[in-house]
Parts: structure tokens; sequence; C-alpha cells
């Protein structure tokens, strides 16, 4: 297997989006005049912008009129779809990974794509990658992996909001007004504990995939993680 | 309570001042005519690095009894540690005695180094002109009675580490370092480590300070095998004989003299049982192999990429 030395670099592709952006603008603006030059001419009125001299003759102006039209839509839709491309290109890391090689060697990082055969690692921590800092991507093919570990985004949050769930079940389980306010009571203790509780349960919950260099269970983890 | 603690630290200073009294009170004289002082170059730390701040109070302590002596030089960058030191020898009129320079080791760049603040100098920059022209400023003040110490974990390292997941095996060339510096400060004595540096108490109380090994668990994986085999040694490379000498045990004195202890780190039975046991519980997967990844845009990655 080519392994390939990728760098990602988002503050370079979102300046190459603007500019693609700005050059369809300036297209955009460009078949607009040419167009209202264009209308203002069949119609005989006097023209809000002068592309040709007036002196021209009618049948090449109009020809010319149309060429440059189609020219610069075609112009503006190819501006359009490089941005959109690079759109594309933009890469956020899906969750933090954690692999073991066949070899028994250990590699952390956050896991950027998964191809069909090869996993694509960013060797670092989600604050390195927010400050833009280039390290070369580590790729793994299959046959090379044992274990993948991941640790999904929010899990924490998830683990709080359904500890803080759990935790105010008892101010629904009252029959009466007097229940009730005890258990109100009551809740004021599970409704923190229960957060507490969820939160390291959270913080600790991980997925692991046993994948010992073999194709159909990669494929597995692959299904699994889109 | 108090009154107990304050006694403590009377009798602590109070037995400093006897040891520093004690030891023949260092204008280190090879030579009776020439005044050698004694630097301890430590790094300027933008986070807070327990490290290299141990390192600087403890020299700062020692300077309280070694004014004359010993200078303790926090630098930003090679430039900055050249102009104070320079600064210093040409307001006494002297010459470098001892030069110690106390820097982090970076394993997972695979290589031996040490840095002053953000100027790093291994075997390849060390012989590179525009890197190395600020240290040459330092060769007028150095002769081969001169004795510098690279501080920094696997700083004279000479073996090669092993190949690892794509990345090949690379020889440290920690003696290259050796002999470059050496040749730098006008054929001064280099001593440097071929393990890992400590920064403990009493470092510079010509202890045991600098030995020891780590406790996080990355060190106790098996791609650093070759460092914990050499755990306690140090090499010296004497710039007059212009050979290695062999292996020795080093230690700052408290004046900043670089001192060779008699016995080995390893010669005491229960360091040697200490290390057979952790020798034996090394295994794969403690280090993270993201660290390597981070350290490949340097230059001499590139250039291994390039050859194979």
């Amino acid at each position: 297997m080519k392994v390939h030395v990728i760098f990602f670099n988002q503050s370079n592709l979102i300046m190459k989006i603007h500019i693609y952006r700005l050059i369809s603008c300036i297209w955009g603006l460009l078949i607009v005049l040419a167009f209202a030059d264009y209308l203002a001419f069949t119609q005989g009125f006097s023209s809000p912008v002068i592309l040709f001299p007036a002196r021209m003759d009618k049948s090449i102006k109009n020809m010319l009129m149309k060429k440059l039209f189609i020219l610069l839509l075609s112009l503006f839709i190819t501006a359009e779809s490089m941005a959109q491309q690079s759109e594309q290109l933009i890469i956020k890391p899906i969750c933090k990974i954690h692999i073991t090689t066949v070899h028994g060697n250990m590699l952390k990082g956050l896991l950027l794509l998964t191809y069909d055969s090869v996993v694509i690692i960013y060797p670092g921590k989600r604050q390195e990658w927010n400050r833009n800092k280039e390290y070369r991507t580590a790729i793994y093919g299959y046959s090379k992996i044992k274990i993948i570990v991941i640790k999904k985004n929010g899990r924490v949050m998830k683990g709080i909001a359904i500890g803080a769930a759990i935790g105010s079940l008892p101010l629904f389980t009252g029959l009466s007004k007097n229940e009730k306010a005890s258990l109100a009571g009551f809740s004021a203790i599970t409704i923190p504990a229960g957060m507490i509780a969820g939160a390291v349960f959270g913080f600790a919950s991980q997925r692991k995939f046993q994948i010992n260099a073999s194709d159909s269970l990669f494929h597995e983890f692959q299904n699994q993680i889109q | 309570m108090t009154t107990r603690l304050l006694l403590f630290i009377m009798i602590c200073l109070i037995c400093n001042i006897a040891k520093a009294a004690d030891v023949n009170d260092s204008l280190a004289k090879n030579d009776k005519s020439v005044l050698r002082l004694n630097f301890l170059v430590s790094p300027k730390q933008k986070k807070i690095d327990p490290a290299p701040l141990s390192f600087q109070l403890q020299a700062k302590l020692m300077r309280l009894f070694h004014k004359k002596t010993l200078y303790v030089i926090i630098a930003n960058s090679s430039e900055d540690m050249v102009s104070q030191v320079l600064c210093i020898l040409k307001k006494r009129n002297a010459m470098i005695g001892n030069i110690w320079f106390d820097s982090h080791g970076h394993f997972n760049r695979r290589r031996s180094l040490f840095e002053i603040g953000t100027d790093e100098y291994n075997w390849k920059t060390i012989r590179d002109s525009s890197t190395n022209i600020r240290l040459k400023r330092l060769a007028d003040y150095c002769d081969t009675n001169t004795k510098a110490g690279i501080g920094s974990c696997y700083g004279g390292a000479t073996y090669s580490l092993p190949a690892i997941e794509g990345f090949p095996g690379c020889r440290m060339n920690g003696d290259s370092l050796m002999i470059g510096l050496s040749e730098l400060l006008n054929n001064a004595t280099v001593y440097a480590s071929e393990s890992f540096v400590m920064t403990r108490p009493g470092i510079l109380n010509a202890s045991y300070g600098f030995f020891g090994n780590p406790a996080k668990k990355k060190f106790r994986d098996l791609i650093y095998g070759p460092v914990w085999e050499k755990l306690g040694e140090w090499n010296c490379y004497s710039g007059t004989k212009k050979k290695f000498e062999k292996p020795v045990t080093v230690s700052l004195r408290q004046d900043g003299r670089i001192h060779c202890k008699p016995k080995k780190y390893l010669a005491f039975e229960k360091n040697k049982r200490k290390l057979e046991e952790k020798l034996a519980r090394l295994k794969k997967g403690n280090y993270n192999l993201a660290f390597l990844y981070q350290e490949e845009g340097n230059d001499i990655f590139k250039e291994v990429y390039r050859k194979k």
C-alpha cells in the first residue's frame, strides 16, 4: 500500500473557498452588467454600461454580446462548482480513536476518515486540531490493525443528560401533593448524583472493535461508524 | 511546630555553608592566573514545567552561597544566553570553567539534542555554521580545561533506536553531538548522558540527583529498551585527547563544577535490582506512536525518508 503524506490545513481550505466565492461573485456581477447592456441594446435604450463602442456594427455587437454572455455564465458555474468542491474537502474529526496494531504498538489520535481499507488519523489532540497544528496524518490499513477503540464526541454531555433524567424520576412517581413535596427534596440529591454518575459513565464509555487484520471485521466497524 | 521547622531550616543552611567552605572554594584553579566561572544554563519557560523549574530553583539557591563563581543563566535563545555569558565574562575578566546546559531531551525526534531556549542543537545543527555561530562566540573564553555538560536526556546516546511501524531504525548520534560541541568550545571536555537525566532535589550537592528514571507509563515501552539498558551511564569526550574516555558518573558540585563520582549508580545493589525489575516489565503498547508522527515535519526525517 502506498502511503501518502497528507497535511490537512483547515485555514488554507477556508481561504480557498473565500477566493472561489469572490471570483464567482465578480463573474456574477459581470453577467448582470452584460445582460443589462444587451437588453438596452436590443430595446434601443441608452446602455447603463458601455462594453462596446457605440459605432460598432449592430450584427457584430449582437453576436459578441451573446458569446460574452455564454462565456461569463460558464465561468460563473465553474467558479461556483470549485467552491463546492473545496467545501467537500473540509474534514472534521469524527471521534477519538485508539488503535492497537498487530505488532502490539499503540496509536492515539482523532479519526478523520475511513476508506474501504484504511483509517486516516490525526495524531494529536482536539485542541491541537483547533489550533491548526499540522502533523503528518497516520494512515493504517486493516491488515495492520488488531483492535480499534473509539470514544465519541459529546459522550460526557449525553451521560450527564441521561443521569439527570434518571435522577429526576422520583419527581414523577409521587401521587399526593405531600408526597411530591418530599420527593422534590429527595430529587435535589438524586439529580446531581445522577449527573455526576452519568458524566463518569459518559467519560468512560467507549466502543471496542476487534479487527484482527480481517477485511470483513473492518467493514463492520466502518458500517457502525457511519 | 514552626520553631522546629525554623530550626531545621537553620541547620540545613549552616550545613550548606559549612560544606561550601569545605569544598575548596572554587575559583577552579588549574591555571592559577585565570579566573574561571561556572555557568548553569536553563531555558526560560512559557508554561510551568517542573523539571527546569526545579533545576532553576536549586541553582538559584546555590548561587546565594557561591556568588563569586556560580552564575545561573535563564535564556530565551542561544543568542540571549551567549550575550548574558559574555557580559559576565568580560566584566569579571574570566574564562569559562564549567558550563552546564539544562534541557529536555526529545525521544520522539529520535536523535540526541539539547535546547537553549528555542534553539535546538543536535549532531547536524552543531556543525551547521548558520546555527552554531552564536555558540562559537564562547570559544574565545574556553580552553582544554573547560568542562561542558549536556543535561538533556539521551544527550550523549550512541545506540540505535529500533524500527517501529514504518519508522526506520536510526542512530541517536549523541557522540557526534559531543564531538561537535567540544570542537565548538575550543576542545573542551564534554559530558552527556546515554539515558534519562533527572532533576531531583540535591542535584547541586555532588549527589546522585541526575540519576533515576521517570515514572510515566509511556517510558515503560519496549521502544525505550536501549535507554533503560544504559541507565546511569554518562559519556565523556576529551577535546585534548580527541577521544571518548571510559563512562563516568556525573554530578554537579554546589558551585556548579562538574564532578565525576567514584561509584557508579548501578553499583548500588538496590538500584540494580530495581532496574532489572523494570526491564522485565517493559512491554509494547505503552508508548503512543502519535508522538513520532507529530515530530515528522523536521528536515532530518524528510531526509531519512528520501534515502529510503
